[in-house]
């Protein structure tokens, strides 16, 4: 790792590989692959915007910080994440004539559904490692509730108001969200960091003391009935998939810090009720995380300096066949677990990076094919096929080359075929 | 990312040509095959012959370049020898290996090399960006291994309508044939009222890999896509039934127009492999033709 880190963001840094598991695990389960997908929903002058670009930030370089120089790390991660933020909808996107008309239900409902939009999109993407929504679809629902409330006697208001609120926060929506992070602020404050923000006096929302009373009161009820809901549909039981965080008096890197941290704890946690894997627990300073393999324990270890207990009763890498190779917490396994999707798309990701948008779509199903032929390979013959692939690529971080779906998909089956015979 | 205007483009490859000239008159390369290591070196690029995944690779590295290219595991020592050697710095590798070295070496003319690493300055996005980035790499590379001045002399000391003098010049400079005609089709190079066809054998048919056609002829030959059937040229009369070992057989081409069938003079040669030079030189011009 690198040096001049701060203790806080070792910490994160250590608990970076839980992101890169919780693909793994999906695939190894047989579900699609598609990015850990956050909502960031809250008041104006709350903070989301600045939340997102230190997550974003923390993510997509990350882990280059945790590798450093240690080539040992290499090929067991992702060179880096790749992070996506979509525009946001309603400042971003909307379009104007909706904003002028001063039409909230109009100007709301068009940004729930930009908002869906990229929900769904998400949802169906290979690509990406983490997309992160700034302001999604549930967020809409708490906006069009204040257009509901402010306007309650308004003929023009029509009585299907509430159905479309409840459209926008449907389980079916929020459970494709796999953190729902909610930042309120006191309405004083707000106001203040608006004027801080700007040369001349602005009316923003901010500056409107009832709406944010009023939609502090909304974010807050409705988290309620988001934290219930989760509950009751989401996979993951180990750790609340929504946070609520209050951020007046905070500064925005610790803010930032505890979104990190609870992205991480739920990639963790539903690493590991993908599957009933190994369950090795890190203790960090805030919190005891599951995370999902050995491997990652390891580079947890590494990191916080702390130990890593291997917990009786894992399964896929069982405590028998774990050889202590070092100090306290630092394990390696004899015997690899069953190959994945993930693992194969980032031995060849040097050569993917470079590859043309439309070829990189077309390698996705290919290399599904063959790993899923590979998967029935002897675990000789799967290590084989591993070892084969690594003997052809070069350990750069930064690659340039040019290769098509088809030759790259050419090579691979060759591969596959030489480590048949192991 | 970048995205970049037909103008830029241009300009970038108004820029690889003058990077190329330059680097091989600064080096005094006067002679065929255009030896590989000068280049390699003046560029700060350490050649890394290994078993690869695609046929080659660059990587900046804190002392240049390192670029990768694919090679068994028996060869590596054989292929290391000859470009290291100082009497054959790399002449006498393999046509697609030197074009290979080429295409990788000219990817680093796009570098900021003042930094350290070096810094890459044009990162394309998208599809389109992406073939122009390689298609630039291929003409640098040709540039490189097929100096337009020298190639223009050696050619005219031949016959071009002869295909042994022209797989003789793809020998002396160390290109394939597909090259060297890519090549003197962008060099303007060179031909009289002619063709010059390099033809495989793909799934039972010929198609045709690279083609060299005189202008006077586009109407009647149009110039035709990599890989397109030559049977959609509607060339009749050649001879394909040729052996590795004959020479080059000579026959009677007719190319059918509006008018009337135009008469070629057509030379064929067998090769490896079920591919074919053929020639094929026009006494007349077309008519309407200018």
């Amino acid at each position: 790792m690198d040096a001049g880190i701060p203790p806080d963001s070792a910490k994160l840094l250590a608990l970076l590989p839980a992101l890169a598991r919780w693909r793994d695990r999906r695939d190894a389960a047989g579900k699609d692959p598609r990015p850990f997908i956050v909502e960031i929903a809250g008041m104006p002058k709350a903070g989301k915007s600045s939340t997102i670009a230190q997550v974003r930030h923390f993510f997509s370089h990350g882990l280059k910080a945790l590798v450093g120089g240690d080539t040992s790390l290499r090929g067991t991660l992702p060179p880096e994440y790749r992070v996506y933020t979509p525009a946001e909808g309603v400042s971003q996107r909307t379009p104007a004539q909706l904003k002028d008309a001063d039409n909230l239900l109009e100007y709301n409902t068009w940004a729930g559904a930009y908002a869906l939009q990229e929900l769904l999109w998400a949802n169906h993407n290979d690509f990406y490692d983490l997309v992160i929504l700034d302001r999604g679809p549930w967020d809409a629902g708490c906006w069009l509730e204040y257009v509901q409330k402010k306007r309650k006697n308004d003929s023009e208001v029509p009585e299907c108001l509430k159905d479309i609120i409840a459209f926008f926060q449907l389980p079916e929506w929020t459970v494709k969200a796999d953190l729902h992070i909610v930042l309120v602020v006191d309405p004083a404050s707000a106001h203040e960091r608006e004027k801080q923000e700007r040369l001349i006096p602005h009316r923003g929302p901010a500056s409107n003391k009832d709406l944010m009373e009023e939609m502090e009161r909304i974010y807050r009820a409705r988290f309620e009935a988001l934290a219930t809901e989760k509950a009751k549909h989401c996979d993951c039981e180990t750790v609340e998939t929504c946070l609520l965080i209050q951020t007046t008096n905070r500064d925005r890197l610790s803010v930032a810090r505890e979104v990190i941290e609870r992205i991480l704890t739920v990639a963790a946690a539903g690493a590991v009720t993908v599957e009933t894997a190994a369950a090795v627990e890190v203790t960090t300073a805030s919190s005891t995380i599951t995370v999902g393999s050995v491997r990652e324990a390891e580079i947890a270890a590494r990191g916080t300096g702390t130990s890593a207990e291997i917990v009786d009763g894992a399964d896929t890498e069982t405590t028998a066949e774990l050889v202590s190779v070092g100090p306290v917490g630092t394990y390696a396994s004899t015997r690899r677990v069953s190959l994945t999707v993930a693992e194969v798309r980032r031995m060849i990701w040097p050569f993917l990076k470079n590859m043309k948008p439309s070829q990189r779509r077309n390698i996705g199903p290919i290399i599904k094919e063959i790993v899923a032929k590979a998967r029935v390979l002897s675990p000789e013959g799967q290590t084989a096929f591993l070892a084969n692939l690594s003997s052809l690529i070069p350990d750069e971080q930064e690659l340039l080359n040019s290769v098509s779906a088809d030759v790259l998909g050419t090579q691979l089956h060759a591969i596959l075929d030489k480590s048949r015979n192991k | 990312m970048t995205r970049m205007t037909s103008q830029k483009w241009k300009e970038w490859e108004r820029s690889v040509r003058t990077k190329a000239q330059s680097l091989l008159r600064s080096l005094e390369l006067r002679q065929p095959a255009i030896p590989l290591r000068p280049l390699l070196d003046a560029s700060r690029a350490e050649v890394i012959f290994r078993p690869l995944l695609v046929n080659g690779a660059t990587a900046p590295c804190d002392t240049g370049f390192r670029i990768y290219c694919q090679c068994d595991s028996p060869q590596v020592d054989d292929w290391k020898r000859r470009l290291l050697d100082d009497d054959d710095l790399g002449r006498s590798l393999p046509p697609s290996v030197r074009f290979t070295l080429a295409h990788e070496l000219v990817h680093t003319f796009f570098f900021d090399r003042d930094s350290s690493p070096p810094r890459n300055r044009l990162v394309p996005s998208t599809d389109q960006s992406l073939t122009q980035l390689e298609r630039l790499c291929d003409r640098g590379a040709a540039e490189l291994l097929l100096p337009a001045d020298l190639l223009a002399n050696d050619a005219r000391a031949c016959d071009l309508f002869s295909p042994d003098d022209i797989r003789g010049l793809a020998t002396l400079y160390g290109v394939s044939l597909t090259t060297l005609l890519l090549r003197m089709k962008h060099a303007d190079t060179l031909l009289d009222s002619g063709a010059l066809l390099y033809l495989s054998t793909r799934d039972g048919q010929l198609a045709i890999e690279a083609a060299v056609i005189h202008t006077s002829l586009c109407r009647v030959l149009p110039n035709p896509r990599s890989r397109q059937p030559f049977a959609e040229l509607r060339v009749a009369g050649v001879d394909f039934s040729v052996s590795l070992q004959q020479p080059e057989r000579h026959s009677h081409a007719t190319v059918p127009t509006s008018n009337r069938p135009l008469n070629f003079e057509a030379r064929c040669r067998g090769l490896r492999s079920g591919r074919y030079l053929l020639t094929l030189k026009s006494s007349e011009t077309p008519r309407g033709v200018n």
